[in-house]
């Protein structure tokens, strides 16, 4: 279920910090793909966040800027108040529309665009958090033929966004925090 | 039913747009605006992509409601409140003192940066004197300038964003409740000159010494995006500030000659002389 995966994609919201620090620490400085993560995170707040990422993390993350290409070996953060979308082209676009389930950056947007664009090359993971964003743009992940993981919702300390995506579509792995780091570890390889 | 559409359709809905108003979306990025015809066909009875070319050609208030909020749709007064204290050190008090202050804002869109603007200059005591310009391709956004009408569902940000911006200011001061609408105090709405108009397109009676056009390339594809840098390098005076949104890092394009960073993080590039 790895091979041909070129893209990893995480998206969390409450709750899923201590997941993707612990994810990021033990991903090695020279893992070859980027990794795309959306976090839910405060409007307001453009720094700080990124930088207690950055503590745990051997990888280089960056938030990208608009029409920014992607690139292997980095990790992408969607930038505060902004939607992070992949276009064609293997580039990123912002987008200022309105809030997708209250939030901005919205999950759905980040895998949805990614599916279409990635399609059966990307692996979507969507962690802890506590509402249903996210849940359609793990369909669509599934429609174009990408992998779906979820966080384990007993592990999770918010269970509705892996619960609300496992709902209405079918998911590949339901994995703890460390089945999810060993899947990644294993992609390259 | 889930409203779809193909890049056939859509290719489709731009090329009748162009023929029918003269309006070149060619170059827009293609994702955003994709998503966003698909929001305005869901609200609106041309949800089947068969009868939206047939809306736009025919249905002008259709058209105009996909003109209307190309760009954004509830972006908060006084988003990204840092820039606005930088606006006022590094960039107002940084120009010669007899300097008139000449602001264009291009793609004026649902207004926030114009109010934004007007509650700001207003409170450093520069509106009296300024210059401002306004431009966009919809008619209906610039009669909502006009009105001074502010999009309810951002009052509650926008407050806390003043707030965060200044601690001692407050929205009420400057914008009015009228029964379920909101509307910026009429006296800041005097002395801005408005002309309909796109980006590329337009000449203003002034050259301004300041341009804001925040969040706005983001909805444009690349080659678009130097062109607007460009018009606005010629629209501008040497020495003025041109302030992009904060991710719309533009020192990757043709800059040399033109504009030098001002400030990266809040992303002021300086017109050269």
């Amino acid at each position: 279920m790895v091979q041909g995966i070129k893209y990893v994609v995480i998206g969390g919201s409450a709750g899923s910090f201590r997941g993707i620090t612990k994810i990021l620490s033990q991903i090695p400085v020279d893992y070859p793909l980027p990794i795309i993560l959306c976090l839910h995170r405060l409007k307001h707040v453009r720094s700080g966040f990124i930088e207690a990422l950055a503590l745990k993390s051997k990888m280089p993350i960056v938030e990208p800027s608009d029409k920014m290409s992607i690139s292997r070996g980095k990790i992408y953060l969607a930038p505060a108040n902004y939607h992070l979308i992949i276009e064609l082209g293997n580039n990123f676009a912002l987008s200022t529309f309105d809030n997708v389930n209250h939030s901005r950056p919205a999950i759905d947007l980040t895998f949805d665009s990614a599916a279409r664009v990635f399609r059966n090359k990307m692996v979507g993971i969507m962690l802890s958090g506590a509402n249903k964003d996210g849940a359609k743009g793990m369909r669509s992940v599934h429609i174009n033929r990408g992998v779906t993981i979820i966080q384990d919702p007993n592990e999770c300390q918010a269970r509705t966004m892996p619960e609300s995506a496992n709902k209405i579509t079918k998911i590949d792995h339901i994995f703890s925090i460390d089945q999810i780091i060993n899947y990644i570890l294993k992609i390259p390889k | 039913m889930k409203t779809t559409l193909s890049i056939l359709q859509y290719r489709d809905i731009i090329d009748a747009i162009n023929v029918t108003y003269g309006i070149n979306l060619k170059q827009h990025a293609m994702s955003s605006l994709r998503q966003h015809l698909l929001m305005v066909m869901g609200k609106s009875k041309y949800s089947n992509p068969s009868l939206v070319v047939k809306g736009i050609k025919e249905d002008k208030q259709f058209f105009e409601q996909i003109l209307s909020c190309l760009y954004c749709e509830h972006i908060s007064l006084f988003r990204d409140p840092a820039m606005w204290r930088i606006l006022k050190s590094n960039v107002i008090d940084q120009l010669p003192k007899s300097t008139q202050l000449k602001v264009w804002i291009p793609e004026v869109s649902q207004a926030s940066d114009y109010y934004s603007l007007l509650i700001f200059l207003k409170r450093i005591n520069a509106l009296k004197n300024a210059k401002i310009a306004i431009t966009d391709e919809s008619i209906t956004n610039l009669d909502k300038c006009r009105a001074g009408e502010v999009d309810s569902n951002i009052i509650n940000t926008s407050e806390s964003n003043i707030k965060r911006y200044d601690a001692t200011a407050d929205l009420y001061n400057y914008i009015k409740q009228s029964g379920r609408k909101f509307y910026v105090d009429k006296s800041l709405l005097k002395n801005t000159y408005i002309q309909k108009g796109g980006v590329l397109d337009i000449n203003i009676p002034f050259k301004p010494n300041l341009v804001l056009f925040r969040n706005k390339m983001i909805y444009f594809n690349q080659v678009k995006q130097q062109k607007t840098i460009n018009q606005i390098h010629k629209q501008m005076l040497g020495g003025g500030f041109f302030i992009t949104g904060v991710k719309e890092d533009i020192s990757n394009f043709e800059i040399k000659g033109k504009f030098r960073i001002h400030n990266k993080e809040e992303q002021i590039y300086k017109r050269n002389f």
